[in-house]
């Protein structure tokens, strides 16, 4: 299927949900006057019906480019997991360890092609992950994640 | 005048200074760099902005504003691939006469063409602000939804190549706006009992999500580094020829007076004004033949009407809290997060600080311009940009900043939703910035729509009974209609 005619599937049936959702999940204003709060909501999935419909049933202008080929897709995977398990990790074990992990493990990841040494990348990490600390904690006073599990 | 006078003295505190050197800094590093942007930064600073005061937060993300609408020339002088769409115009005869050897003429042009657009522009701005502010506050509630409509409806009209599609954009971005209590009756909507979306979404989080997390995604799947500095010619300094500059002041003029109306209308703004005042220096030249090849009239021309766009797109923006793009919807959000209110009483409520903008954004222009012209040898360094150092430092500050709104890993886990939904944009090919100047403008929208009908006792043809109201939803409606018709009568053309 094209990939506009997906698109438009999805967008159908997401402005569907919402127009079954504000009909049995949000409440109706009893201020009078007032068109009340399900209005924008039933605007919104209007629209998106609508628009959805139009991708759906409509004929596509020519083909849709792929979104990713071939090693793209496991480019696109790994860098997707690697960001899961940074946050995971920021909530386990708080900010310094996994920034550093992650600084280095991207930088290596992008550095790939121009074959950044790896003490090049830790030491580049080790910086950036100082500079947050100090400007973040020491110089505007914020806090950063301290970990659960620590 | 007072006012002035009281945010001069503010600007002029050293640590305002400070921002506005690094803003500037940041901004022009990140412009002159295909692929980066200045907004890019602004995103990124976002959140951090939140634990500054609201001067020296404004001051820092104006002059990103500023130096990064000026640095985007540099890529296309040096390399014939702009920085950003902002100065596609100037690699015509910018790129041409670097490579006749006089890369040194092209930049001094640029540069001197980034300050003659930005300031002055601002400098009107600052002028016109409080004049149309004064006219805006006599505007009721239906006005006001028909002005932030007509602002949507525009940027859907020009959405590239897909209106259907800016549409999506729009009504996902105002549906994004209804999740947390509703304006006037604090209805709970779309929660699902979660305590952390009955806020609803911060700025920051979709920002980060959709502008920032989602496009690094991108950029490391499809291995898009941005291309390395290929210039090996001499630059000897800021130097231009007084002939380049005298026999251009026309086209200075005019270039300025098409940068500033284009930038006051929203989803317009440097993208299109740079190639439109290209077209009319090209129209109007008795020399057309000569341009792409070189000549110093096809960069003032772009030059100055990008950074003019700069000034005109701050009038909307201040006066009547109406966001022309991306970049402007990020600074109103900005203001939102430190507790201003965006629009006509912005001027009254909060005159020094309205000038501050002003004048933070003159002072980048100024700093522009001197680093510009002291540190022109240098600005082919600024092309060999390290990706594999930038993106990691990046994605960390991204996430890290949307934590610091809240101190809870919560809030980026709904980053890392935005970034998944820029990933699904981006696949579905719908357009960002109806997104999000719907998201931006949903809230309040709703806030003078249902106000709207209160006042007028559920008499809803008030929309189209008062004037201004119904003069502004005529050229909302039209912005959608004609694009359509014109394109309709174009096919029947060429069917018979």
């Amino acid at each position: 299927m094209h990939r506009d005619r997906i698109v438009g599937v999805i967008t159908t049936l997401l402005g569907a949900a919402i127009a079954f959702l504000t009909a049995t999940r949000v409440a109706a204003s009893n201020m009078p006057g007032d068109p009340g709060p399900r209005v924008f909501p039933y605007i919104s999935a209007g629209i998106l019906i609508l628009c959805g419909l139009i991708l759906a049933i409509r004929k596509p202008a020519g083909e849709a480019k792929p979104f990713l080929q071939g090693v793209e897709k496991k480019r696109f995977l790994v860098i997707i997991g690697v960001i899961i398990v940074y946050v995971v990790l920021l909530w386990a074990f708080g900010f310094v360890v996994p920034t550093f992990a992650m600084v280095m493990l991207l930088c290596l990841m992008f550095g790939k092609e121009e074959k950044v040494p790896v003490w090049q990348a830790a030491l580049y990490a080790a910086i950036i992950t100082g500079i947050i600390y100090v400007a973040f904690v020491m110089l505007l006073h914020l806090r950063l994640p301290v970990g659960k599990l620590l | 005048m007072s006012d002035v006078i009281a945010a001069l003295g503010l600007l002029l505190q050293p640590a305002t200074l400070l921002m506005c050197f690094v803003g500037m800094l940041v901004g022009l590093v990140l412009g002159a760099i295909p692929g980066l942007a200045a907004g890019l930064a602004i995103t990124v600073m976002l959140p951090i902005s939140f634990t500054m005061e609201p001067t020296q937060a404004f001051a820092l993300l104006m002059s990103i504003w500023v130096g990064g609408c000026s640095g985007s020339f540099i890529g296309s002088i040096l390399l014939g691939i702009p920085g950003t769409p902002s100065s596609l115009a100037t690699t015509f005869d910018g790129y041409a006469m670097t490579k006749r050897g006089e890369a040194s003429r092209a930049l001094s042009i640029g540069t001197l063409s980034n300050f003659l657009g930005t300031a002055p522009s601002i400098i009107i701005a600052m002028i016109a602000c409080p004049l149309i502010a004064a006219i805006a506050v006599k505007m009721g509630p239906w006005e006001y939804f028909a002005l932030s409509f007509m602002a949507i409806t525009l940027v859907v009209s020009i959405s590239k190549g897909n209106m259907v599609k800016g549409f999506v954009g729009a009504g996902m971005g105002l549906l994004l706006t209804q999740v947390g209590y509703s304006p006037i009756s604090s209805t709970e909507r779309f929660t699902f009992g979660s305590y952390y979306l009955s806020g609803g979404f911060s700025m920051s989080c979709v920002m980060i999500g959709i502008f920032a997390g989602s496009i690094i995604i991108l950029n490391y799947a499809h291995n898009n580094k941005g291309p390395k500095s290929s210039f090996n010619g001499k630059l000897t300094g800021f130097h231009i020829p007084k002939e380049d500059f005298l026999t251009n002041i026309p086209n200075i003029i005019r270039s300025f007076g098409i940068g500033l109306g284009i930038g006051f209308l929203p989803g317009m703004g440097a993208a299109l004004s740079n190639m439109v005042s290209y077209a009319t220096a090209k129209n109007s030249s008795k020399n057309p033949e000569k341009f792409g090849t070189g000549i110093a009239d096809g960069i003032w021309a772009p030059e100055v009407a990008n950074n003019a766009s700069v000034g005109g797109a701050v009038i909307p923006m201040i006066a009547l809290g109406i966001p022309g793009d991306g970049t402007t919807a990020m600074l109103l959000g900005g203001l939102t997060i430190h507790g201003i209110e965006p629009g006509p009483l912005m001027q009254k409520n909060n005159p020094v600080f309205c000038y501050m903008i002003f004048l933070s954004a003159l002072m980048a222009a100024l700093l522009c311009l001197l680093v510009e012209i002291f540190g022109i040898k240098w600005f082919p360094k600024l092309l060999d940009a390290p990706y594999h150092f930038l993106y990691p430092a990046i994605m960390v500050l991204c996430l890290l900043g949307v934590y610091i709104e809240t101190y809870n890993v919560a809030s980026i886990i709904m980053a890392c939703f935005f970034i998944a939904l820029g990933l699904y944009m981006n696949y579905a090919g719908i357009p960002t910035t109806p997104f999000i100047l719907s998201f931006v403008l949903g809230g309040q929208m709703e806030t003078y729509f249902r106000k709207a009908i209160s006042y007028g006792k559920g008499d809803w043809t008030l929309f189209f009974t008062r004037p201004v109201s119904c003069i502004l939803l005529l050229v909302a409606i039209g912005s959608v209609v004609l694009p359509i018709v014109k394109e309709q009568l174009a096919k029947r053309k060429a069917a018979n």
